[in-house]
């Protein structure tokens, strides 16, 4: 219920046509469903879109299901889930209405990652805020007080970390430690060489570590 | 361990990776176990990555509440839907207030102009001719009570009209004051006082008429005053004018 939930939230629908595909969307999420169960948003392994492929059912339930996991991904990267909502919810918008543009339907999840990288990017281009110190530690905050009590301490210098990252090494972070791709998916992903992976991967660990640490690597940095 | 075989950073962390490509493993390992150092650098980074999966997993990927605790498009809108309402609902009270009283002041200027004309025709009997039963101070006194403000009646002295005859009468809102003039020719130009209900100043109007006789009125700071007499209302504007200026002062 919760792909309806985010579809049928007060948003402003920009043209007709996105009614459309939202309805179309919302369709194929319940033939998902009633197909494959509601355990099948739970993430599995990477590239091949779980259980249900192309072939098998339609694309546009294939590119529902990949919705919590866009979610965590966006929440994550931009430190705020209102903000994460309107990303997400952009990201399903495109993809329905792009389908056509997916070569490989094996390879949804990379694809809409893909989509909502590109979305995100395009958002930072065109001036969207960037999260404020004060909702990076409320986030921050947030995130670790869900940890078990031994590990809350930590996960909070992580969190906090993390939230002073820039948003290209966070997002390189996360691609590659949460959402489990590889430097491939990542370059195919965020759209560079995977020489540019690798070094801005390498840098972004290096950063993480010196903010945990406490030591200040902006110099180095940039 | 030459300087050659050592690897690059970005190889360091393919090789912790396992995307590092099969030719240069050994060589990655070699140097990490000649460099412990690297090896717990690297090792570090390694937690630190899984403390990031650990970490935000736990997000919650159900959709959340929108922007509700910001400024948002949702709450624009019904922000100016709201304004847009109020400025509506305080349209329809102000003009639903204006016509009310407005026609509140055509009622309040009718009973009043009835008033003044149907006292002045009271005078016109040869049974009942002005007399002074009240003085100008009476009057004066009276009506400065009723406004709050100081006023004073004298007698305006004009030798077109001779004031024949004053006093209190009982109108349709309570006590009242009519004051009686001849001019040169005996005609009867009589001006009713009476303490108005609004603040608000209006001009000169035309208020009621029997046969050849009119009434017109006037308000002025709080007294609602009104001149009768069988002339013109022309003329009985210019004679208002000339009484009341001469006869009020404060």
């Amino acid at each position: 219920m919760q792909v309806l939930l985010a579809l049928h939230s007060p948003r402003k629908v920009r043209w007709p046509g996105r009614s459309l595909i939202k309805v179309k969307a919302v369709l194929s999420f319940f033939a998902y469903q009633a197909r494959v169960g509601p355990e099948n948003h739970k993430m599995t392994s990477l590239g091949a879109t779980p259980r249900v492929t192309a072939a098998e059912d339609t694309l546009s339930a294939a590119i529902v299901a990949e919705i919590p996991l866009l979610r965590r991904h966006a929440v994550s990267l931009l430190y705020n889930p209102a903000d994460a909502e309107d990303l997400v919810q952009d990201c399903l918008e495109t993809a329905l209405a792009k389908q056509a543009t997916l070569k490989d339907p094996l390879r949804v999840r990379p694809w809409m990652f893909a989509i909502i990288n590109n979305l995100f990017r395009m958002r930072l281009r065109h001036g969207s805020r960037r999260p404020l110190a004060a909702s990076i530690e409320q986030f921050a905050d947030s995130l670790a007080a869900a940890a078990p009590p031994e590990d809350r301490a930590a996960a909070l210098d992580i969190a906090r970390a993390m939230g002073n990252l820039s948003l290209d090494q966070r997002q390189i972070l996360l691609l590659i430690s949460l959402d489990g791709y590889s430097y491939q998916d990542v370059a195919e992903i965020l759209e560079v060489p995977i020489g540019t992976v690798m070094s801005r991967l390498a840098r972004a660990r290096a950063r993480l570590r010196a903010l945990i640490e406490g030591r200040d690597l902006r110099t180095v940095e940039e | 361990m030459s300087f050659a075989s050592r690897p690059t950073e970005e190889e360091l962390h393919a090789y912790m990776d396992g995307e590092l490509m099969e030719a240069r493993r050994a060589a990655v390992a070699a140097y990490l176990r000649e460099n412990p150092a690297e090896a717990v650098r690297l090792e570090a980074y390694r937690a630190d990555g899984e403390a990031i999966a650990r970490l935000f997993a736990r997000v919650p990927q159900a959709p959340t509440r929108r922007r509700a605790p910001s400024w948002s498009r949702g709450r624009e809108t019904w922000i100016r839907v709201a304004a847009t309402v109020l400025v509506m609902v305080v349209t329809f009270a102000a003009g639903l207030t204006w016509y009310w009283r407005g026609h509140i002041d055509e009622t309040v200027w009718a009973r009043f102009g009835s008033e003044a004309l149907a006292a002045h025709l009271a005078l016109s009997t040869s049974d009942s001719l002005p007399r002074m039963n009240a003085s100008l101070e009476d009057v004066a006194a009276f009506f400065s009570a009723k406004v709050n403000t100081p006023i004073r009646l004298e007698d305006p002295a004009n030798p077109e009209f001779t004031l024949v005859g004053s006093k209190f009468l009982v109108g349709g809102k309570g006590r009242v004051a009519q004051l009686a003039f001849h001019n040169r020719a005996g005609v009867l130009v009589t001006m009713y006082f009476e303490p108005w209900p609004h603040k608000r100043d209006v001009p000169f109007r035309a208020l009621t008429g029997q046969s050849n006789v009119r009434t017109i009125g006037w308000s002025d700071r709080e007294l609602g005053c009104a001149v009768t007499g069988a002339l013109p209302e022309n003329e009985l504007e210019r004679i208002g004018n000339a009484l009341y200026a001469g006869l009020v002062k404060s």
